[in-house]
């Protein structure tokens, strides 16, 4: 089995700024068009699927929440411009973002507030 | 050297891969968007294609598709990887033609094994 040991560092580097990056997208305007929440959903597949091969499962849960209200945002429009979702997203990838210098703590944060505070719109 | 073009837009998951394959003697290259990938596969000619779906610019299924309905490119053979689980989705890569497909995470000692196999090596 590849050694993923040494790619930690690159991996906490790159979920920092894929997270930053879904913060910054969700907020650069007033309303969050189409386009960036497409966008932004695929940061949040990259966040999961990476977070998953690096063994950061509690990580790549609330990435997959995440990436599943996008696909939800996306069919329901109405669900889009409300603006306490999309700042309870933001807050989840802000807590995602100042964990990611740290290996270990990505690896071992439950993330269970985050998760708790966005499962509720997907289910 | 067999010529491996990757396209993911993951990249951790990129470099590790590319590290990887490089490792066992293969000549790997990264792209990592939809645009990047179509360019490269006409660039550089590619041995092989490993192609993740979900790609910014685009799609991997319309990368796909426009290898195969090129005769400069249809023969390339393919090795899809994908976090999507839907089996619809695996059926309409198959029904395009690839040679093989995996769900992430990848266990890259049987994703080399596969290039490896489709390479003749």
């Amino acid at each position: 089995m590849t050694n993923l040991e040494k790619y930690q560092p690159l991996f906490c580097q790159n979920t920092k700024k894929l997270a930053n990056n879904l913060v910054i997208t969700l907020s650069h305007k007033k309303s969050v068009s189409k386009s960036d929440i497409i966008e932004c959903q695929r940061l949040a597949h990259v966040i999961k699927s990476s977070a998953a091969m690096m063994k950061c499962e509690n990580l790549s849960q609330l990435a997959e929440i995440i990436e599943l209200l996008f696909a939800r945002l996306i069919k329901e429009s109405q669900l889009a411009k409300d603006q306490l979702v999309i700042e309870k997203i933001k807050s989840a990838a802000q807590a995602i973002a100042e964990k990611a210098g740290d290996y270990q703590k990505l690896k071992t944060t439950d993330f269970k507030l985050s998760k708790e505070s966005l499962e509720k719109y997907i289910n | 050297m067999a010529k491996v073009l990757i396209i993911e837009d993951d990249p951790t998951a990129g470099k590790i891969l590319q590290d990887y394959l490089a490792k066992e003697g293969l000549n790997p290259a990264l792209a990592i968007d939809a645009m990047q990938g179509q360019q490269a596969i006409i660039s550089r000619r590619p041995d092989l294609v490993v192609l993740d779906l979900m790609l910014p610019a685009g799609h991997g299924l319309d990368i796909l598709r426009n290898l195969r309905q090129s005769v400069q490119t249809q023969a390339i053979p393919v090795v899809v990887i994908t976090s999507c689980k839907e089996e619809g989705i695996r059926q309409e890569v198959e029904g395009v033609g690839v040679q093989g497909y995996f769900v992430k995470p990848v266990d890259n000692e049987a994703l080399i094994k596969k290039i490896k196999l489709i390479l003749g090596q």
